[in-house]
């Protein structure tokens, strides 16, 4: 059984890119504590030997021709940008 | 009013296609105050596709069934040149630079989109709770829940706000809201119906399918959105049937399975006898009854909150507020920006799912969680194999209970996820299912019967859930808020 602590949790929330005030911190703990050992029972099941399912319909990976077919609408994708500077995003300096 | 007697109106011009999207468009204005199912309404683009209907029923020409009928699109589907907002603050103001898939079909054939309706946040919830937008009640009973995550959609069909609405099942989002609605609801088979142009919660378990006030309408609708797109590598490349051509054939002699891991402790005794009514209502139709044990049902939910928030961590580390959605203001670096961005933008049920999402990935703990649920899922899969083995299609409750109450659920995530016990199964193995209407509480609060087909059996279950709605009057019933 794996111990979620505060520490834990704050952690995976930077591996998210998710900053937890102390409140929350305790708050998300608790429920992802309650969560994790709730589905801790799947420890229960023996699955020696089963293959994992990560798509239950299985498709074949199908090939298309490699052609390029432009976008119509590319102001409408640099309309959605919080902040740019023409056709680039803005971001803080980064070096 | 179905699709097939609106049509029948259009053409015979006694109504326009303008006047019937007005006639809508006013209950919306209505009851929308008080129902909150639509976070959008789109009145102009609507009057303007309703005169182009117009000027194609006048021409004869290019008409379908759905020319000229009123739909509302979950806000979860990219509506070109219109606001997206999946139900939350981070894509408060994105408006979708193109359209999905299915959005396009409908409005190819004719169909009139009156909005984007409400849900829980990026789908995740059971009850509509968590949307950024506020609750939808439920036009029954309106201190009650709708259901979620399509809850806006389930109640938008009920109350009249629109013919058909498009929903999104990943765990049950389509079908548990339809019977709390007193709608019926499809989850086709995964891959069925294209995804391109749909926000993704969990890619796996991901589809989108039809709600409306009848089997025929959804069968009419399903016809519309599925098939083959290029644009989604999970689609499957396989002809449509003709889902309405077997509505009304018998069901004589198709074999329905009973599973007796669905009638356990914990059902509600109103919601078990509704639907043991129903398995007999089939079983007086011509269907023989056979029990069936799909064994691994109680590791369906367990199995399901590992894999749909691993899917839903990874989906939703787009939104970093760098292209579109809510940027914090004034970061004083990029981590800052990705830190700020999403924490303000995120409501608290994803902030969760994607905390737990990154644990169960996190190396060290893969294995033991992702992995482990992946060997659970073909246990599950292979459950309804066997079984499908000895029947043709299985039936069972939807919900364990009827809607509850506001506020009922929110404190306490498992009480909230056990809403999806019994639909969470079909979404690990990929199998089409339906909510169909099968009577209601005491309270007069509906409860949904459903049925879950083998691979690509949309046709099958139709034909049952059809022969069953025409031998009942619950279909018929409205609520008391909105109608017609």
């Amino acid at each position: 059984m794996t111990d979620i602590t505060e520490k834990l949790i704050n952690h995976i929330a930077n591996l998210a890119r998710l900053r937890f005030p102390k409140t929350d911190l305790e708050r998300y703990t608790h429920k992802a504590k309650h969560i994790i050992e709730y589905v801790e029972k799947l420890k229960t099941v023996d699955t020696t030997g089963i293959e994992p399912t990560a798509h239950a319909v299985e498709v074949e990976g199908f090939m298309r021709a490699d052609e390029i077919k432009p976008f119509e609408n590319r102001d409408g994708i640099l309309a959605n940008a919080p902040d740019r500077d023409g056709d680039f995003y803005q971001v803080p300096k980064v070096l | 009013m179905t699709i097939q007697k609106l049509h029948q109106q259009l053409k015979d011009k006694k109504i326009s296609a303008v006047e019937l999207a007005q006639d809508y468009l006013k209950r919306v204005k209505a009851t929308n105050p008080d129902l909150n199912t639509f976070i959008t309404v789109t009145e102009d683009t609507a009057l303007a596709a309703a005169k182009m209907a117009d000027d194609r029923l006048k021409s004869g020409k290019d008409i379908t069934p759905f020319t000229g009928i009123p739909v509302g699109i979950k806000d979860l589907f990219l509506t070109h040149g219109i606001r997206t907002t999946c139900g939350s603050q981070i894509l408060g103001n994105y408006v979708a630079p193109y359209s999905a898939t299915v959005v396009e079909r409908l409005e190819a054939a004719g169909a009139v989109v009156v909005g984007k309706l409400n849900m829980d946040e990026f789908a995740m919830g059971s009850s509509n709770e968590h949307s950024h937008f506020g609750n939808v009640r439920n036009p029954w009973e309106r201190d009650h829940i709708p259901g979620g995550s399509s809850g806006g959609s389930a109640a938008a069909v009920a109350a009249g706000h629109c013919v058909v609405a498009l929903g999104t099942d990943t765990g049950g989002s389509i079908r548990q809201p339809a019977s709390h609605c007193n709608v019926v609801g499809i989850k086709p088979t995964y891959g069925r119906v294209s995804r391109y142009g749909m926000i993704a919660f969990a890619s796996s378990l991901d589809q989108c399918g039809p709600m409306a006030r009848t089997v025929r309408d959804c069968a009419e609708t399903l016809q519309v959105i599925a098939g083959f797109d290029p644009k989604d590598s999970t689609s499957l490349h396989l002809p449509v049937p003709h889902y309405s051509k077997t509505l009304g054939d018998s069901i004589k002699g198709k074999r329905i399975g009973i599973p007796k891991e669905y009638f356990i402790d914990g059902l509600d005794p109103e919601v078990e006898k509704r639907v043991q009514d129903g398995i007999d209502e089939l079983q007086k139709l011509g269907a023989s009854i056979v029990e069936v044990s799909l064994p691994h049902t109680e590791y369906a939910l367990p199995c399901y909150y590992i894999i749909a928030p691993a899917e839903a961590s990874a989906n939703l580390a787009r939104f970093d507020g760098v292209r579109f959605g809510h940027r914090t203001k004034a970061p004083k670096d990029l981590r800052d920006l990705y830190d700020l961005s999403r924490t303000e933008g995120f409501g608290p049920e994803v902030t969760l799912r994607i905390t737990i999402g990154t644990f169960v990935l996190n190396s060290g703990y893969y294995d033991a969680y992702y992995k482990k649920a992946q060997q659970v899922r073909t246990l599950i899969k292979n459950d309804f194999m066997t079984a499908f083995e000895k029947v043709d299609t299985i039936v069972a409750p939807v919900t364990p209970t009827p809607a509850f109450r506001f506020g009922e659920k929110t404190d306490d995530p498992i009480q909230m996820y056990l809403s999806d016990i019994f639909t969470i199964p079909c979404n690990l193995a990929g199998l089409p299912g339906m909510s169909v209407p099968c009577g209601f509480t005491s309270q007069k609060l509906p409860v949904g019967m459903q049925l879950i087909g083998k691979p690509l059996a949309e046709a099958e279950i139709l034909q049952i859930a059809h022969a069953y709605e025409q031998a009942t009057p619950w279909h018929t019933q409205l609520p008391p808020i909105g109608a017609a």
